[in-house]
């Protein structure tokens, strides 16, 4: 059975709110159900049929946001076969359950720890760095950096998993998306230990005046000394703790 | 009407706006316009001063660097934290009450935005627990044999995390606002000087967050030269940083981009 290309779009686009009805019980089921539900509308004329299609997707459900797409397509590729008489009902279930966690952990390494924190990055040296009034496009920046790449793979994500069904997880595999990760983050923090060097010379991204305080050394030993704290696992509220109460008792001890 | 320092207009138009821009963090689109960064240069905007906003909103970007919302763990309130920071900053720091003290203004904001996080972060779970209740009821429906568009469910959702993120950002907003200047005009001078102090730090802990959160031991000398050559050319030769740190990031993507190709081809050969 083919599905229309309108159905797999509006199947794209509803993935965009699949997460709304996130819940501790089943996570992301009962969204992932409603993105399903044009699918299986089209893929299953027997209203009796497609209630219990609409079962086997309420079951728990979880993946990354981004990559949902991939196994919806997916899914809705063997759903179709399921619907043709050529495959188990059980088909659907093992092929979620085989993609979603794999995906997830694929997602949650590339977007949220790697991508996202890179682009904020970039956003912020471009603040700090860009010629005024220039500067302030940095939200523009971060929002162009991080959402070109994902937007892209989003909108197409469907597409993959319905051309190529079970398939589809060598296509993202091809993407090499670990190879990139591993650029963005040398790229990230030579960023944070360029910004950090250049802290002494640069200017104030609200006032525009110049910040003399940072012009030292000193002030940079104390950024390593952070770092250490963090690497030694120290929570950063702990840290900040220290800096209000360290820099309390500095001012009542040099009160000029 | 309002808190003294922010009319209750203002007060309900940043909430209502923070509370959509919150959706994003999880429930709608993920395009981002939730972070900190975003939300701050927003929120500058809206209260007359984008440049101080924005680097609010940077610098709890990097404080919150590595919040991630994997699986079931509900991160702090990026959202919500930005909001208040930025408009401590701007509406105390702007406030001729504490004319010289709009740093320790700033440092009291981002402070006070780790409480404002974990409290936004709790009345997710909340908000989580009721939208459970949603979907269980739905799910019944499913199981006896109905076929109606989930759609009802999806949108109520909606309307709960918005509620959510409104009532935190307009409860900080309307009591710790004044509760914050009433607290700086308390302090004595050498406290003031050391939030002045502080804040300057606090974007020196930011930036060893987002070096903790990419710890790479293959870039460590990259970036530990990076830091070298651009302390030493910026004090000695004065030279433009943005142009050698653009420099040094074009050169960082584009070593990973010739090693994502060289990838792929191996891959397709």
């Amino acid at each position: 059975m083919i599905l229309s290309r309108l159905v797999r779009v509006r199947v794209a686009l509803r993935l965009l709110l699949m997460q709304a009805a996130w819940n501790f019980e089943r996570l992301q089921n009962l969204g992932w159900a409603w993105c399903m539900q044009p699918g299986l509308k089209e893929l299953y004329p027997d209203p009796q049929e497609r209630a219990k299609a609409l079962r086997r997707h309420l079951e728990l459900f979880n993946t990354h946001p981004y990559m949902a797409g991939y196994v919806a397509g997916a899914a809705l590729k063997a759903e179709a076969e399921v619907a043709a008489g050529r495959a188990e009902a059980s088909r659907v279930s093992a092929l979620k359950s085989g993609l979603a966690p794999a995906l997830a952990a694929m997602g949650d390494s590339f977007f949220w720890a790697t991508l996202r924190p890179s682009a904020g990055m970039l956003a912020v040296a471009w603040l700090w760095l860009a010629p005024h009034p220039w500067h302030l496009a940095s939200p523009l920046v971060f929002l162009l950096a991080y959402n070109l790449p994902s937007l892209w793979l989003r909108l197409r994500s469907v597409e993959h998993g319905w051309s190529q069904g079970e398939q589809v997880a060598m296509h993202i595999v091809r993407l090499r998306l670990p190879a990139v990760a591993e650029g963005l983050r040398i790229a990230a923090l030579i960023l944070a230990g360029g910004l950090a060097g250049s802290l002494a010379r640069i200017v104030h991204p609200a006032t525009g005046e110049a910040v003399p305080l940072l012009d030292n050394f000193a002030f940079l030993g104390a950024g390593l000394g952070m770092l250490l704290m963090l690497r030694l696992a120290l929570r950063p509220a702990a840290i900040m703790l220290f800096i209000v109460v360290g820099t309390l008792v500095l001012a009542v001890s040099f009160p000029h | 009407m309002g808190n003294g320092l922010l009319p209750l207009s203002k007060i309900l138009i940043l909430s209502l706006f923070s509370g959509f821009l919150g959706l994003d963090a999880t429930a709608a689109l993920q395009v981002m316009v939730c972070r900190p960064l975003v939300v701050g240069g927003a929120v500058g905007w809206a209260l007359g001063d984008p440049a101080l906003g924005l680097a609010i909103g940077s610098l709890v970007e990097m404080l919150w660097i590595g919040g991630v919302p994997v699986g079931a763990l509900v991160p702090p309130d990026g959202t919500q934290a930005a909001t208040v920071a930025a408009a401590v900053a701007i509406v105390l720091g702007h406030s001729s009450h504490f004319a010289g003290a709009d740093d320790a203004a700033a440092a009291l904001g981002v402070i006070a935005a780790l409480a404002v996080g974990v409290l936004g972060a709790r009345a997710e779970i909340f908000q989580r627990r009721l939208t459970g209740l949603l979907v269980r009821r739905a799910e019944r429906a499913v199981e006896e044999g109905s076929l109606r568009d989930l759609r009802g469910v999806i949108f109520g959702a909606l309307g709960l995390a918005w509620l959510r993120g409104f009532a935190v950002c307009a409860i900080c907003l309307a009591a710790g606002l004044p509760m914050l200047g009433l607290l700086l005009a308390a302090l004595p001078a050498e406290a003031i000087r050391a939030l002045h102090l502080s804040f300057w730090l606090i974007w020196l802990l930011g930036l060893a967050m987002v070096a903790d959160h990419f710890w790479e031991r293959r870039a460590l000398k990259q970036a530990g030269l990076a830091l070298l050559v651009l302390v030493l050319l910026g004090t000695v030769m004065e030279a433009k940083q943005a142009v050698l740190l653009g420099l040094a990031v074009l050169g960082a993507y584009l070593g990973g981009l010739w090693r994502w190709m060289r990838a792929r081809r191996g891959e397709g050969s």
